[in-house]
Order: C-alpha cells, then structure tokens, then sequence
C-alpha cells in the first residue's frame, strides 16, 4: 500500500503529523486557516491570556540566535499570552473548526497570574463548547509566563502537574494534553504524573529560558527594550538535539501518544522525532524563519522516506529508536575501532590531523602528497576526525 | 570567475568556505609570503582591521597585490577548494580588507644605518618598507615623478584605482622612508650610493620595451607597450582610432587592448604567436578582453610593418605548433606561403622589455640578491625580466632581509 501521513493523533484525526506550535505563527485564525490551506495537518492556537492586562508585549520581542559564521541557528522569544480576548478566540475557534473540519484544532491553555482553578475550569468549559478538538496544557513556557508562577513552573512540579491536568480532564472529554519542559529533574516523572491525572497525551518541549546575546558596546542583551532586557525562551534547530532526547525520555516513560517539539525544521528531522517516539509533530521557528511553505517539502519528503522504508504510516515506525538506547554503563568496551581515511577522496586540507593533535592522540599525520596518515597504534577510536572532515573521507573500522 | 562583492557579509560568507588548512598551501603560493589562511579566519569573524594587519604586514603592497594578483596562478591556484568544488576567491578577500581597515607597521628603534634604494617600483617598496620597520633610514631615488612604478604609470585606470596605491604608499612608513623624485641612478651614481650608504637595494625595473624581429619602414607608427600604456595614462596620448593592433600574449599586451578599445580605438586586434594554451595572460584578464570585444588572433607573427596613409600595413606570416623536445610548451614554425597583410592604426609591441645592464655589474646571488663582492642587491623585474608585482615585492622583501643580515 502506498505510505499514507494520516493520523490519528490521541483521538484527532489529522491530514498529517504536521501541526504549527503555539507561538507567533498561530498569532490569529486566518493565520491558521491560510496554512491549513497551504497543507498543514493541524495547529495549536497561541496560549490564551485570562486578563489581557497580563499579556501585553514588549517590543522588540524575538532575536535571531546565530552561529559563529553568522547562521540563524534559532530565536529567541518573549511574547505572552495571546493579546485577544478569549470570547473572541472561542468565536474564531468554532469560525476556524467549521471550515477545517478536517484539521486539528487545538487550544493552548493558559496565562493566568498564578493558578486559580476556576479560570481553568471555565475557560476549558468555553473552548469546549466551541469545538476545539484537542487542549495543550502550557507547562512549560519557560519565560514571563514562568517568572509569573505559571508555564514551566507548572511542569517542574508533579504535583501542580496532576492538579491543573485533573481541573482541566473533569471539564472535557475532549483529548487533554499537558506540554512539558527540557530542563527539570526527573522528566520520566513529570510525564507519568501527566498520564496518571489523565492526560492523553504530551507535547514536548517549549523554548529553553536563555539569553540571546550581548550587545558589546552598549552591554545590554538583547532584544534591547529600551535600555533593559530580561530572559528569553530559545527554539530553533540549536536546541534539536535536547528536544529529542526529551521526546525519547517521555516515550520510554508512558503509554500515551507525544506531540514532538523543538527544532524541527526539514523532513529529516520529523523522521527523527518520529523514530524518538513522537506521532505528531509541532514546528514553529522553522516558520518563523521561512513560512507555512516549508510545509511542502516536509510532507514530500517524509512520504519519500516512508515509501524507501516500506512504512505505510506513522504509527509503523514512531518510536523504532527507543530499543536502541541504553544507560551509558550498558554500551559494549569490547567494540574498538580506528579510523581510517580513503587517499582517494582526501584532499589533503589536514583538519583531521590538527584536531587529532590538539584534542585527541595525536593519530594522523600528513604524508608528503598532502594525504592522511592514520597510525592505528596511537587512535583511540574517538571519531573526532571524521566529524571535521569536509570530504567524509574517513571511516571508522572495526580493530 | 566572478568578484566576490565587496561588501563584509559576502566577503564573510566566502571566508567560511575556508577550510584553514594545516599547511596553508595558499600562503606557499604567495610570493610575499602572506599568511592567507590567518588573514582569512579574522575575516570570516569580521575582524576586518587583523586581516588587514596580516597582510601588510607580510605584504606592503597588499591593497595593489588585491587587485591585480593573478591569484588564480598563485595562492588560489593551490587552494585545496579546488578539490571540493571552486577555491576560496583570495584575492577579493584581500582586496576587501585592505580597503575597510588601516594599517600603521610597528617600526624598530631607528639603528642609525642607511640604505638606498634605486627605484620606486614594487621591489624597492617592498624592499624599503621592510627596512623601515627594521629600523633602517631610506632613501628611495625615483627617476620618474611618482611612485609604484609600473603600477602607478602605465596599468589602466580601469584596473587599478589610484586610492588603492595611495593607500599602500601612505601605510609605507613614510616618517623614515624618504623618496627623492626625478633623481635617476647610473652606475657612477650607484657606485657612489654604495660609497655613502651602508647598503644599496637597485629595483630599476625594465626600462625599454623590445621591439624586435620585424622589418619596421622608417616613420611607421610602431610603439612599445609600456610607453603606449604610459602616455595613454598620462594623456600624452589623449586618444586613439581606428584598428590598434597589440602584439604579445601576456598581461600587458591584455591590458593595451583593452586601453585601446577604452581611448577610442574602433577595433583592437590582439594578435599572438602561438594558442591560447600556450598564452601566459591569465585566464582572468584573458577573459575581461575578450567580453570587451577585442579581436583574437593566434598562430601569427608580424614579418614586416608598412606606413601607410591611415597608419601602418602589418604582413603576418601564420604559425603552426610544433612539439619541443624536453618542454611541455609548444614551439612554433612559420608556414611557408601563408602570408597576408592588416592595415592598423597603430602597432604596439608587447613582447617584453629589457633592463638597462650596464647599471650592475657582476653576478646576483638567487638566494640573498646580493650582487656578489658589493653591498649592493637586486631584484625585481629588473632581475626577473617581467613579472607580477606581488613577485618584486618578494624579491624586495628578501633582499632586505639579506640587507638586515649583511648589516647586522
């Protein structure tokens, strides 16, 4: 059977795994209707604000996170709680759900100053009845919402993780699901407490609390919001590789459906999320950076893969990596290897043997046609020069 | 191969693609020495006056040198980007940095020893700077009225901007260089220089063009490259008309063309003895001719040049290519028979140009430039007989640390 991207992700049914996150791209429904139409599987509304008063934005707001050679790596936010009432928000809902009826509609709950139960309870009642298919639980903004006792200050505590999902469960049958931050203890924890105050599924990970950058002259970080700055929540590719380790942390740790989050930005990457236990995928920074567009080649190329792999849809192969990883004491020392490079392919540039030389063992030399030289006494198997190589040239090779 | 735009986040972009090779064959491939990869790597982190410093340092004539290297037959030719996909574009890099950062060389403690150098081209430059920074008083005896030789006088407008050798010469070191102009040298005056200075350096360049081989009829309107490129620069020769035909195949004779169709010429004929292959322009300035317009034509050489009315009637005999033993260029013979005839305008000869000999005597050291039994020291083109000005400054920059070594 040809590949299919339909799901069914926690009981919402979906065109494909590909949702837009709460953040900046889902600012408004005919945002989110517009990449609905341009191919999007579903999207989580931006996280609602109980009093507007809380949820006023500074500017400027979101900064770029480049490398070292000046590549856009990442962003950085601290925009609130979505500044539109939430009568208007529960209109634009059922306007959005009536069109789309298709697509996943999902709500982010909630900007509130601390917690108060029954504004959670009320504002779950209202989406409710407005048709949403799906409520995320922000557990995990990890800026203002978090300064002000909510967002990750929530998902750092198990015990305000069953009470605000358990207020949230006894007001709908609709799918519940809490999203949980990167960086608290014990995340297998957090995500069994979810599930146990009966959560359907869990979305992880929001930005992580950071700082963008210094402005060396003036000394203020930005964004500079006239003359002051403070901490930012940072998404984008820069944090891939912790969002995946997380997705893969709660996999193991439950028997519900995760939403993965965090830097996915290419096809490549969803198939990884999905291999690290996801079944829905969220993306905003990649959009921030290029647009609901992207969508296609994401959609083209995880078809792509699937049809390579003889995969027929999500569910086959969400989560195929989790038997592969282990603690660290479980990996095998008796496995050694050396690297070794091909003559043919190396051009002789010698970045090989200067990291081999000053952060490694000093294995690799250059012969006098400009060719590396591995001496297999002295490698240690590390694999540092195959990771610099700018022609992979080098193999690592079983001893 | 197109310029990198000169702006600092294409130069960056184009620094990235460095791969910071361990042995930097790149800076093996300058013959000023400059360390390319490390002027590259401040660069690629906007570090724009450290790439400076590092290239004038090593290479006075750095801002010069970053326009108009052949860098595709130097430090790109041994980029190793040539065997990932096309190499870095060195020179524009250079180029960029040596116009958006200063340069003020650290100079010794003054030592209270003189040298005088024998031209203002890029040898005696080179050589001068090095010396200054050593601590060295200079004298720079020029018999023209400007400095940079070559570069100031004759290289087109179009291919060089004169902020660029402004640059260069105001970041010399000018408190302890000091440039006598219109003060020629021969070799009784040499002889006395090296009487009163502890050391002398002779950069001399090439003084007369060779115009040879051709049977030329008297009042036929035939001239050398260099004073056909001098007096169009210098407006001695405002314009020009009609079919200017330029004989050579090197970066001169490229340049003539070029100036040709620029002063007005309606048709500039480029006419070279052998193929393209065997042609020494590099590909660069090769191909700026030929998307000017200039005509091409190969495998001919003039026999005899007629006055004519409108100027000159040149009759070429055609070429064929010929295997030599032993030598991987070509020869050439004449075909027997295969003459025909070219009215022109004007003939410029850029066939070379010859040093006045009788201003050194005696034998040149190759390693230190040491005119042997003297303090005297050569180099440049006046020793090399033509080459790059990136070379002179090689050649000056070795015979002042043969100086310093001789001196010390």
């Amino acid at each position: 059977m040809a590949p299919s991207l339909k799901v069914n992700f926690a009981g919402v049914s979906m065109p494909n795994p590909f949702m837009l996150s709460s953040a900046p791209p889902t600012t408004n429904v005919e945002m989110v209707a517009r990449c609905f139409e341009e191919g999007w599987g579903g999207a989580v509304l931006k996280t609602l604000a109980y009093t507007l008063s809380q949820a006023r934005n500074v500017n400027p707001r979101i900064t770029a996170v480049k490398s070292a050679d000046g590549d856009i790596v990442g962003f950085t936010n601290f925009e609130l709680g979505s500044p539109k009432h939430i009568e208007k928000w529960a209109e634009d809902t059922r306007w959005l759900k009536e069109r789309f009826p298709e697509h996943g509609v999902w709500v982010s709950l909630l900007h509130t100053e601390g917690l108060v139960e029954e504004q959670w309870r009320e504002v779950t009642r209202m989406f409710d009845q407005a048709g949403a298919d799906g409520f995320e639980l922000n557990f995990s903004c990890s800026h203002g919402m978090a300064e002000s006792g909510g967002g990750a200050t929530v998902g750092g505590n198990e015990e305000a993780i069953k009470m605000v999902t358990t207020w949230v469960r006894e007001e709908t049958k609709k799918p519940v699901m809490p999203k949980l931050p990167a960086i608290v203890q014990d995340i297998p924890g957090k995500a069994r407490a979810a599930e146990a105050a009966g959560a359907d599924a869990i979305a992880t990970i929001n930005t992580l609390n950071s700082l963008p950058g210094i402005d060396i002259h003036t000394f203020v970080p930005y964004p500079n919001v006239d003359g002051r700055s403070a901490f930012q929540g940072l998404s984008g590719a820069a944090i891939k590789p912790i969002a995946l380790r997380t997705v893969a942390q709660v996999a193991q740790a439950v028997n519900i459906p995760v939403s993965g989050i965090g830097g996915i930005y290419n096809w490549h990457d969803a198939v990884e999320f999905i291999l690290a236990g996801a079944s829905s995928l969220q993306v905003c920074s990649a959009v921030m950076h290029h647009g609901y567009r992207i969508i296609n080649d994401m959609t083209a190329g995880l078809l792509n893969y699937m049809e390579e792999m003889g995969f027929e849809s999500i569910s086959d192969f969400s989560g195929k990596a989790l038997p592969n990883i282990f603690r660290h004491n479980d990996l095998s020392r008796d496995y050694k290897l050396y690297s070794s490079p091909d003559r043919d392919k190396c051009v002789g540039c010698g970045r090989c043997a200067v990291v081999c030389a000053d952060s490694a063992y000093s294995a690799i030399h250059m012969d006098e046609s400009r060719k590396a030289v591995v001496d297999k006494d002295k490698c240690d198997g590390c694999g540092l020069c195959t990771q610099v190589c700018p022609v992979s040239c080098m193999t690592m090779e079983r001893r | 191969m197109s310029e990198i735009k000169q702006t600092l986040a294409a130069v960056q972009a184009e620094a990235k693609r460095c791969l910071y090779c361990v042995d930097a064959p790149c800076q093996q491939g300058c013959p000023a020495g400059v360390d390319v990869a490390q002027f590259i790597r401040h660069l690629r982190y906007a570090d724009v006056q450290s790439a400076k410093r590092v290239i004038k340092t090593a290479n006075p004539l750095g801002g010069i040198c970053g326009t108009l290297c052949p860098s595709e037959n130097l430090c790109q030719k041994n980029c190793t980007m040539n065997y990932c996909d096309a190499p870095i574009h060195i020179r524009d890099l250079q180029k960029f940095a040596c116009a958006n950062a200063a340069f003020r060389p650290e100079l010794a403690p003054a030592n209270g020893k003189k040298v005088a150098v024998v031209g203002a081209g890029p040898a005696g430059l080179g050589c001068a700077a090095i010396l200054a920074r050593l601590g060295y008083e200079v004298d720079v005896f020029e018999k023209g009225s400007a400095a940079a030789g070559v570069v100031a006088k004759e290289i087109p407008a179009e291919r060089i901007d004169a902020a660029v050798v402004e640059n260069d010469l105001a970041e010399l070191a000018a408190d302890t260089i000091r440039f006598h102009y219109n003060a020629p040298v021969d070799a009784a005056r040499l002889e006395e220089l090296s009487r009163t200075y502890d050391a002398v350096f002779v950069g001399a360049g090439l003084a007369q063009d060779r115009i040879s081989g051709v049977d030329i009829a008297e009042g036929a309107p035939v001239v050398g490259c260099s004073q056909y490129l001098a007096d169009l620069k210098s407006g001695a020769t405002p314009s020009v008309s009609g079919t200017v035909l330029v004989v050579g195949g090197g970066d001169s004779a490229i340049d003539a063309v070029c100036a040709s169709l620029t002063a007005g010429a309606e048709k500039a004929v480029l006419a070279y003895r052998r193929s393209r292959a065997e042609m020494p322009a590099c590909d660069e300035e090769f191909f700026s001719a030929a998307d000017k317009g200039v005509e091409l034509m190969y495998m001919v050489s003039p026999v005899a040049i007629a006055k004519t009315a409108e100027g000159a009637a040149v009759t070429f005999v055609r070429n064929r290519l010929v295997e030599k033993p032993g030598e991987a260029r070509k020869g050439f013979e004449a075909v027997p028979g295969s003459e025909f005839t070219l009215n022109v305008s004007r003939v410029v000869f850029a066939i070379g140009k010859k040093a006045d000999t009788t201003l050194v005597a005696g034998k040149v050291d190759p390693d230190t430039l040491r005119v042997e039994g003297t303090n005297c020291f050569a180099g440049g083109d006046w020793l090399s007989g033509g080459a790059t000005v990136v070379k002179a400054v090689g050649e000056g920059k070795k015979a002042a640390r043969a100086i310093d070594a001789m001196l010390k």
